[in-house]
């Protein structure tokens, strides 16, 4: 980390630093967990879907969180700044829902039956989905930062929603594991650690997405072409418009 | 809003109005009935419901299958074709869906093994707990 124009700012190195350290947990995770975790006895071998479905739906809730976070200070401050870390943030946890439905999809087509259900939990992660799809196509299509900034901190009230489903209504998908009142998780010690060492993993991946797409997002603003490129062609069409005419 | 692609969002706020209005209309929030809630669901009526495979219940008669659901104070006999995907497990929950005829036997054309929050390998070996039927 550096300071650029008196604020943090990651440099390439930090941002190897967290991709390999994201590889590295994600190895230990994925050979604990496809190799060394026992099978389950009441879903087999496909229960592994875990060390995928689980860390992409907690790095999701993170991200949002983020979100939160982001457009709160750029609400208060109005620096620009913030409003791109929301982007990055919002990007990242609406990739990371995707991810998460899709493998919870194999999941239950493969122990419930069926591709899809309309239960609680089903339904608000779709809600999530499509909450910060939104945020996303607000953005392409010109809102404000400053309403972006009021959506990504209204979205938020649907993480609490998505997570609580199981046990506010009746559903199909069941109760949280890892995160429940009773001091143990009902879960063999070897399988918990697969799970936290993704956990661990998804959790850098999901930072190093966050700053590799914030440093892209600051090059774009600051007028350099994104990337390093050697020449750099500025088209008078296509290119960006000047501060005078920026809202 | 200013200049822009608006129809992404505009196409979004639509499936957003449409999921929540399927949702709706597919009970997401009373996602099923419990055996006992089904004595109110006139017969022929669309339902659903959640309870427990009673063990040793499970029937197989050519081309169905019959087996019990209880909540531990009534049962429903649930009949449903071989062929429909799942994996049922006596004495785990699982949650039907189908037309109640007038005998109270739930014809069941879609089947969902639900299973708990724990995981644990199966006692003593390698094999997964073979309890299923199908």
């Amino acid at each position: 980390m550096r300071l650029i124009n008196g604020r943090p700012s990651t440099t390439a190195s930090d941002r190897r630093a967290v991709g390999w350290a994201a590889a590295g947990l994600g190895a230990a995770g994925l050979v604990v967990g496809l190799t060394v975790a026992p099978v389950d006895a009441a879903q087999g071998a496909v229960y592994r879907l875990i060390y995928l479905h689980v860390p992409a739906a907690w790095t999701a809730y993170l991200s949002f969180f983020v979100v939160l976070l982001a457009s709160i200070n750029y609400l208060i401050s109005g620096d620009a700044r913030w409003d791109r870390v929301g982007q990055a943030a919002a990007e990242v946890g609406l990739g990371l829902t995707a991810v998460t439905i899709v493998v919870g999809m194999v999941w239950g087509r493969a122990t419930w039956g069926v591709w899809w259900a309309w239960d609680p939990r089903l339904v608000s992660t779709a809600l999530l989905l499509l909450c910060y799809a939104g945020h996303l196509a607000a953005r392409q299509a010109g809102v404000s930062p400053r309403w972006l900034a009021w959506w990504g901190t209204a979205g938020f009230a649907l993480v609490p929603v998505v997570h609580f489903s199981v046990v506010w209504w009746r559903s199909l998908h069941q109760e949280a594991t890892v995160l429940q009142p009773t001091a143990r998780p009902p879960m063999h010690p070897l399988m918990l650690t697969a799970l936290l060492l993704c956990l661990g993993a998804a959790t850098l991946v999901a930072v190093w997405l966050w700053i590799s797409r914030m440093t892209h997002l600051e090059r774009e603003a600051a007028g350099r072409p994104a990337g390093d490129a050697a020449l750099v062609l500025r088209s008078s069409g296509g290119g960006r418009r000047t501060d005078a005419t920026l809202r | 809003m200013t200049s822009g692609r608006r129809w992404p969002l505009t196409l979004i706020g639509l499936i957003t109005v449409g999921l929540l209005i399927v949702a709706g209309l597919q009970d997401t929030l009373t996602f099923y009935r419990t055996p006992s809630e089904t004595s109110s669901v006139p017969a022929g009526d669309r339902v659903r419901v959640g309870g427990t495979v009673v063990p040793g219940s499970v029937v197989r008669e050519g081309d169905l299958i019959r087996f019990h659901l209880t909540d531990g104070v009534r049962d429903v006999v649930v009949q449903q074709h071989i062929d429909i995907p799942g994996r049922l497990r006596e004495g785990q929950q699982a949650v039907v869906e189908g037309v109640l005829d007038g005998r109270g036997v739930l014809h069941a054309d879609t089947v969902m093994s639900k299973h708990n929050n724990t995981y644990e390998p199966p006692p003593g070996g390698e094999q997964p707990g073979r309890e299923t039927v199908r």
